[in-house]
């Protein structure tokens, strides 16, 4: 037994283990990142992880933590990708997985309370059983648990007519530095639960929400429009969503440079290289009259209206975009929220640097708002090729700086997009961070070497130059290869 | 991954599709009764990548990375949600190929191994007396064997041998009689299919069964074999023609597939059965098959049977704990498994609970019985036996 687990309370000994077995399990997350890159500066294995059953487990842990001084780290699913639950300076990890209950229920006012280590799919399926659904859910709601994605910002699909998690956020229990455990309600001035939104954990641990539901739809149609052109299909959303019968989710995809790739996953050879889904959810008169809007909508554009069947085959692989792994051997990617605006300009920019650099990428996203756009970027690698796999690490820094360009920013924080900051928060917005962060944490035992500030090797002036370098050492490397083939 | 390669080139390739992104942790009943990070079957292939690229490769297997691979039940739920679409049954039977290479088994699959290589049977039986169960038929043994007879059936080790299972082929057989179909019984002709061997992994010994399971098909002329156990049907649909290097050339069916032809052709009929039955699905049936039509179309045409589905059915069933010897392996865990499946198949309000398979009809059996239920626990063989009135 180690010291620190000899240390810890009696009542959370037994929830807790040390087994180096058990702790590698916490040292990482989605990102594929080689060990040596976080080596020696990070301290990602975390000497304990408790598994807590209650929130008085959680007061009793971040308690203890504070007085001897250790970080915790707490963590859903870990399903993010910039090491959001990872630890980046050991201690003690959280998972939060075993507060999971789901319930009571009031089916009058359509809420529920959930632990927040439910996984979302649960919640869906149990709501959708008594006959409410969630208004809006992430892609990666078969994995990711309802703590977790509130803490990394709440976005999802529905996010365009219903907004984000937030606004179905009636109530939040968080436990804070110290132990203290608070109830949350929407007209709480000194703690508002917009704080805790997208705070990844670094303000207090969030064991449970109270949400509002949504009645679930009479009825749900699909309806989807290849494209020429990005640009065409940036002015026809751009139009249809100022006026009536708002689709509750619109997902976008532009394949061009990557187009082959997906033949390997059985991609539907049919699908245009740009097009979108629009899906309505309600009552029948109203799923109706907007796909007949849209349908109408559609003579002023160059589009082509894709069979239903596509559309709705679309709309039930919702969950699966991480098919796209089977085409690997890895993934690299960017996630970042564009203006709808500027999509084409973002766009157009991917298939520059796919063209520049050899490297074919896909784009997809969804609309949260009727203005913006949650984009994903993607590009194949290979990490068990070491030196490739690096070179082509460096043009995430790319996507990101075409998503800058194209007025738009990072999505999530964590460790690696701390080089960021500045642009996903203005100064004013992170000094108002660091103060609450200051207030609730003085100690910066939850989660600490991340989100607010950049470490030594990350930082923009370190971290800049060096992408830059290893992006031309990369064009080089591919220049003198296609020469020589 | 095809053709039983558990090459460390192959398992490469397959672990490294692994995203992470643990929709497997949701459904994995492993990880859901364990309840660490390390038992989910994303963290097992996580440290199969570093085990892969580690030099050499498998060179300091932890032994925790060894109990989690075998604390497995072989469902396949993790095959179903893998946005990745990974081969995760064949993945998870490479490793234990390699750690078994590397002496790293279980001595119960070690033990189960001799007994299939020295008698044929993972009960170390002689085989000799497969048929045995059939003692009380009225004509035995030959009634066993008749002369051109319409079908093939290969009973399985469990049925055969485990007492109280082997009601399950002597239903199967009064049914044909009643019927007056010529069903022929391997019977000692039939060696254990391999099946608990494919699952961990252990490729010659279950090639050389299959071998000669072929060979004595072949040999006898038949063409349409029916199995009373769904994981004999399984190695012999998915696993035999790899060691067959091609198609088999024999029709392979389950008996429920069978009986729910009899029925739709008007050659089965029933007395009625007034009572709340609900149908358990075997993980082997189902996910690995894809069979789960025909037991419900049998108990749909059973008068006055009033039928329910359990709250996780079909695709998205439970497991009842008894796959991949993990009842041998680690007996909490699988009954920690059970309980979960106990509790749904209570809460829904059932006098019967009918399956079709042998180790789901003895798991759910003693389950209900240490709960002290007045649940009726049935092999569709047998309610069907019980209530044919051709």
């Amino acid at each position: 037994m180690s010291e620190l687990l000899t240390k810890l309370p009696a009542q959370l000994r037994e929830l807790a283990t040390d087994s180096l077995y058990e702790r590698l399990a916490y040292s990482h997350d989605m990102s594929p990142v080689e060990g040596f890159l976080t080596g020696d500066w990070l301290k990602t294995v975390p000497d304990l992880v408790v598994l807590p059953h209650s929130r008085e487990d959680v007061a009793l842990l971040l308690a203890w933590a504070e007085e001897e001084r250790i970080p915790v780290t707490p963590r859903g699913a870990g399903s993010t990708s910039l090491f959001q639950s990872v630890p980046a300076k050991g201690g003690v990890v959280c998972d939060l997985s075993w507060l999971n209950t789901i319930g009571p229920w009031d089916l009058t006012a359509g809420t529920v309370r959930v632990g927040a280590g439910t996984i979302i799919y649960d919640l869906i399926q149990q709501a959708e059983m008594r006959g409410w659904t969630l208004a809006t859910f992430p892609s990666s709601a078969p994995g990711g648990t309802i703590g977790g994605w509130f803490n990394n910002g709440g976005r999802g699909y529905g996010a365009l007519l219903h907004g984000n998690l937030l606004e179905q956020v009636r109530g939040l229990e968080v436990v804070l530095p110290g132990g203290r455990i608070e109830w949350l309600t929407r007209d709480n001035s000194e703690l508002p639960i917009e704080w805790f939104l997208g705070s990844e954990g670094t303000l207090g641990i969030v064991t449970q929400l109270e949400i509002e539901l949504l009645r679930r739809p009479e009825a749900q149609g699909h309806i989807a429009f290849g494209f020429h052109d990005i640009a065409e299909l940036q002015d026809f959303l751009t139009n249809y969503l100022w006026g009536p019968f708002l689709p509750y989710n619109v997902t976008f995809v532009s394949t061009t440079s990557g187009g082959q790739q997906l033949q390997r996953i059985n991609w539907d050879a049919m699908l245009p290289s740009n097009f979108f889904v629009a899906s309505f959810f309600g009552s029948l008169d109203h799923v109706e009259l907007g796909i007949q809007r849209m349908r109408a909508f559609k003579s002023e554009y160059r589009v082509r209206q894709l069979p239903n069947w596509q559309a709705e085959k679309f709309w039930q692989d919702r969950y699966y975009n991480f098919r796209l792994q089977r085409t690997g051997p890895s993934l690299l990617g960017a996630e970042v929220v564009v203006p709808l605006a500027m999509i084409s300009h973002y766009t157009r920019g991917i298939e520059q640097l796919a063209t520049a650099q050899r490297k074919p990428m896909i784009t997809y996203g969804y609309l949260i708002n009727r203005k913006e756009v949650y984009v994903t970027t993607m590009f194949w690698s290979d990490e068990a090729r070491t030196i490739s796999y690096l070179l082509d690490l460096s043009l995430v820094s790319a996507l990101y700086n075409i998503a800058l360009k194209a007025e738009g920013k990072p999505v999530g924080i964590g460790l690696w997009n701390t080089p960021y900051l500045r642009h996903i928060y203005s100064a004013r917005e992170r000094r108002a961070m660091w103060e609450r962060k200051q207030k609730l944490d003085p100690q910066l035992i939850l989660n600490p070497g991340k989100t607010y500030r950049a470490t030594k090797l990350l930082r923009p002036s370190v971290f800049s130059p060096a992408m830059l370098l290893t992006r031309g050492f990369r064009k080089l490397i591919t220049r003198i290869g296609r020469a020589r083939s | 991954m095809k053709n039983k390669d558990y090459s460390f080139s192959k398992l490469h390739a397959e672990a490294f599709t692994c995203i992470q992104c643990g929709y497997c942790r949701r459904v994995c009943p492993v990880y859901q009764k364990i309840g660490r990070e390390s038992a989910t079957p994303r963290n097992k292939v996580y440290q199969l990548q570093n085990l892969l690229s580690s030099y050499p490769p498998f060179a300091n297997i932890p032994p925790e990375f060894a109990e989690r691979f075998w604390q497995c039940t072989h469902c396949r739920r993790c095959v179903d949600v893998c946005p990745a679409h990974m081969d995760l049954m064949n993945l998870w039977q490479g490793v234990k190929h390699q750690l078994a290479k590397r002496g790293a088994v279980p001595k119960q699959i070690m033990a189960t191994k001799q007994r299939i290589k020295e008698h044929g049977n993972i009960f170390a039986n002689p085989n000799e007396v497969r048929s045995y169960w059939a003692l009380s038929l009225p004509g035995y043994p030959e009634v066993l064997r008749p002369q051109d007879p319409e079908i093939a059936v290969f009973v399985g080790c469990v049925a055969s041998f485990y007492p109280l299972l082997v009601t399950i082929p002597l239903a199967f057989a009064q049914i044909m009689l009643k019927l007056g179909i010529k069903a022929y019984f391997l019977g000692a002709d039939e060696y254990c299919c391999g099946h608990p061997l494919i699952t961990a992994g252990e490729v010659a010994v279950s090639r050389e069964v299959a071998r000669k399971n072929l060979a004595k098909i072949r040999e006898l002329g038949l063409e349409k074999l029916v199995f009373l156990c769904p994981s004999c049907l399984s190695s012999w649909h998915e696993d035999y023609p790899v060691y067959n290097q091609g198609e088999l050339g024999i029709t392979l069916v389950h008996y429920t597939e069978y009986l729910a032809d009899l029925v739709r052709e008007g050659r089965l009929q029933f007395a009625p059965y007034p009572h709340r039955t609900t149908y358990h699905d075997p993980c082997d049936l189902g996910r690995h098959l894809g069979i789960y039509d025909p037991p419900r179309r049998i108990l749909q045409s059973i008068p006055e049977l009033e039928f329910v589905e359990l709250a996780n059915n079909r695709a998205d069933s439970l497991c009842c704990g008894g796959g991949a010897s993990l009842h041998m392996i680690d007996q909490e865990l699988a009954l920690g498994i059970r309980h979960a499946r106990l509790e749904q198949i209570k809460a829904s309000g059932v006098e019967t609970v009918v399956t079709a398979c042998g180790e789901c009809r003895q798991v759910l059996t003693f389950g209900l019985q240490d709960v002290k239920s007045a649940i009726r626990v049935l092999d569709i063989a047998e309610l069907a036996a019980e209530l044919v009135v051709n």
